[in-house]
């Protein structure tokens, strides 16, 4: 009588744990991940010492007064003058920053699209970075004065634990 | 005996010869595709994440052109005049507050002066008037700035680069 032949035992990897460790990954990076902004240029803003700066939603223009050295530290910006504004960003787009002119004509362009009445609240958020000197962004708010916005937010780094609390 | 022998052989059952089962099928999904997707979902935000701080904004208000620099919100108050010096090739700055007579490095001193003098003048009106040297890095404009909102001044503003 023939021997019969035991049946090949099919062998599988458990993937279920490898699925449930890589969708909590996808998870965590969507809740913490911030989804690049046209409007916030890449730059270092302002870190002050017991920082006022909290969340706010309003209708206003982002100006970003970019340096020279970008998004990179004063480490790796050897060489370059991080105290000189290279180009204002308004809407993704670079303003000159020897043109004030354009940038005046770009925030009244903007204040035009608000609503009549909402206009007093309309604020220029300045978005500088922390190394520029004031002398190029004094340029901006007097640009946005003479575009007729009165109000102006400073953005800067917020303490996450101060603005639970509010 | 015999008749006893007979009887039990007469109890012996036949049974039908049994079905062989049928091995049961694991039915599943495929898996694969979801896998594949999923990894490459992974991957495109290992790729495109940034650790950026979390930014928010101090409030403030623009100085009306011909002015002289005041916020909008004008008082009759005596303002607080406080310049900020640059100091070295460092890029570092301190701070002057008229009428004190030292230069103030510590933005945590600036603030309890700018408190004291809030009690003296019996006042959170201001205004404030933030003088920075042309030079000066925007961060310390920032921090006394962010220092003038902490002591609940309600007039912050900017004079121009003379």
């Amino acid at each position: 009588m023939a021997k019969r032949r035991p049946q090949p035992k099919k062998v599988d990897f458990n993937m279920t744990p490898m699925i449930d460790v890589t969708f909590q990954l996808i998870i965590f990076f969507i809740i913490t991940g911030q989804i690049v902004s046209e409007e916030l240029a890449k730059l270092k803003v302002a870190d002050p010492t017991v920082t006022q700066a909290v969340e706010m939603k309003e209708w206003s223009v982002i100006v970003n007064v970019v340096s020279a050295a970008g998004d990179k530290t004063d480490e790796k910006a050897v060489g370059i003058d991080t105290s000189r504004a290279e180009a204002w960003v308004v809407h993704g787009k670079e303003v000159p920053v020897d043109d004030m002119d354009a940038l005046v004509r770009v925030l009244k362009d903007d204040l035009k699209k608000v609503p009549e009445g909402e206009r007093e609240k309309f604020s220029l958020e300045l978005r500088s970075d922390y190394r520029v000197q004031y002398a190029d962004v004094q340029t901006v708010m007097l640009a946005a004065a003479d575009a007729g916005i009165t109000k102006m937010n400073i953005t800067a780094v917020t303490d996450p634990a101060r603005n639970k609390k509010r | 005996m015999t008749d006893d022998h007979h009887s039990e052989e007469a109890i012996v059952h036949h049974e039908p010869p049994r079905k062989r089962r049928k091995e049961s099928v694991t039915m599943q999904p495929p898996l694969t595709p979801m896998i594949d997707v999923t990894f490459q979902l992974l991957l495109f935000f290992i790729l495109t994440f940034t650790f950026r701080e979390s930014e928010g904004l101090i409030p403030g208000a623009l100085p009306k052109r011909g002015t002289g620099g005041v916020s909008a919100r004008q008082t009759l108050n005596k303002p607080i005049r406080i310049r900020i010096i640059a100091v070295d090739a460092r890029k570092r700055a301190v701070y002057e507050i008229e009428g004190v007579n030292e230069r103030i490095e510590d933005p945590e001193k600036l603030y309890k002066i700018l408190i004291g003098r809030q009690e003296v003048l019996k006042s959170k009106e201001g205004p404030v008037i933030i003088k920075p040297d042309a030079v000066v890095r925007w961060q310390y404009v920032v921090e006394v700035f962010n220092q003038a909102v902490r002591a609940r001044f309600k007039t912050i503003g900017f004079a121009p680069v003379s």
